[in-house]
């Protein structure tokens, strides 16, 4: 069977995020895109996470330092204001919330582009549009760890 | 195989115009997205128009996706789990917006496996208008299409893509192998 053609409720046992704690995890979404957040938070939840959205950079970090409880960022890489790479230097320069794992989401793919990002700390790059199932079986392995 | 002016072109058409169609399918959830053709190329295609250029050593290439609210509403209401008529004219407009992201996207990629390398700026969205106050760069040729989604209930909605590609350096261009990236998960 295809991995669009599975339940939701399926994926979600098959990447063990309802696990036996049914965990869950307070995630950051920071994308400038609309359509790209709604998308997300709607899957996010839909695997019991909860969200909170973010337009850019700027607004990412402001949402961070007031949200003590993230457990994992999401993150465009080209958004107007401050974009996603900027943003993952900023955390690592603070020197808090290291321990968040961060995870850039973008149409750029490029070895450049990747190789600054693991020097800022980023733990995974997906290349969008992201498959649900996918990402969400991303998001069990970092979280259980 | 040599690379000449014209084969880099016709291989450059080609690439965007595939990168439009498998991203509109992605993005808006739907199959049944086909590549029409144009029969009559007006001024204006529609009220709306994103746009996304990329640029490099070898091309350069404007991406346009040309549109009415109403259509974007009908590709966009998967997206946003909702019904088209629920769907606003900036959660709209936005959709097209991300669709020309993925798209240039796409193609980048494609060129990257090329060892092509080109920058794409950040999509935009302005009037369908403004297109009369831009015209065509000398040097660029202009190709457009149709994105076409029949739908019993709606009839058929469209979005309108064109492109400007101006090839700077001829190269020769092949799809490969590894084809769609969309949603890999790399570990850093």
């Amino acid at each position: 069977m295809s991995l669009k053609k599975q339940s939701l409720g399926t994926l979600l046992v098959r990447s063990n995020i309802y696990d036996k704690r049914g965990y869950m995890a307070k995630i950051l979404v920071v994308d400038d895109s609309e359509s790209q957040r709604t998308q997300l938070k709607a899957d996010l939840e839909s695997g019991s996470h909860s969200v909170i959205e973010a337009s850019d950079g700027h607004d990412g970090l402001e949402k961070l330092e007031k949200n003590s409880d993230i457990g994992l960022i999401i993150c465009d890489v080209n958004m107007p204001g401050m974009d996603g790479l900027t943003m993952c230097s900023k955390i690592k320069q603070s020197g808090k919330h290291l321990d968040i794992p961060i995870f850039m989401l973008t149409s750029e793919a490029t070895i450049e582009l990747k190789k600054t990002a693991k020097e800022y700390g980023v733990r995974a790059w997906i290349t969008k549009p992201y498959v649900a199932a996918k990402l969400l079986e991303a998001l069990s392995k970092v979280i259980k760890k | 195989m040599k690379a000449t002016h014209d084969s880099t072109l016709q291989a450059m058409t080609l690439l965007v115009r595939d990168s439009s169609l498998s991203r509109l399918k992605i993005l808006s959830g739907r199959d049944n997205i086909t590549i029409s053709e144009m029969s009559v190329e007006p001024l204006v295609f529609g009220h709306w128009m994103s746009f996304i250029l990329g640029s490099g050593k070898s091309l350069r290439i404007i991406f346009k996706a040309h549109f009415m609210t109403d259509a974007a509403r009908y590709f966009a209401a998967k997206t946003y789990k909702a019904y088209k008529e629920k769907i606003s004219q900036e959660q709209a407009l936005d959709f097209v917006r991300e669709f020309c992201n993925l798209t240039a996207g796409q193609i980048k990629l494609d060129l990257d496996r090329n060892n092509v390398v080109i920058g794409a700026s950040l999509p935009g969205i302005t009037r369908g208008f403004d297109e009369i106050f831009y015209p065509q760069r000398p040097g660029s040729i202009r190709k457009c299409w149709s994105l076409v989604a029949s739908s019993e209930k709606f009839g058929a909605e469209k979005i309108n893509c064109s492109t400007n590609i101006e090839i700077l350096e001829p190269f020769v261009f092949k799809k490969t192998e590894s084809g769609d990236a969309s949603g890999e998960v790399e570990y850093l």
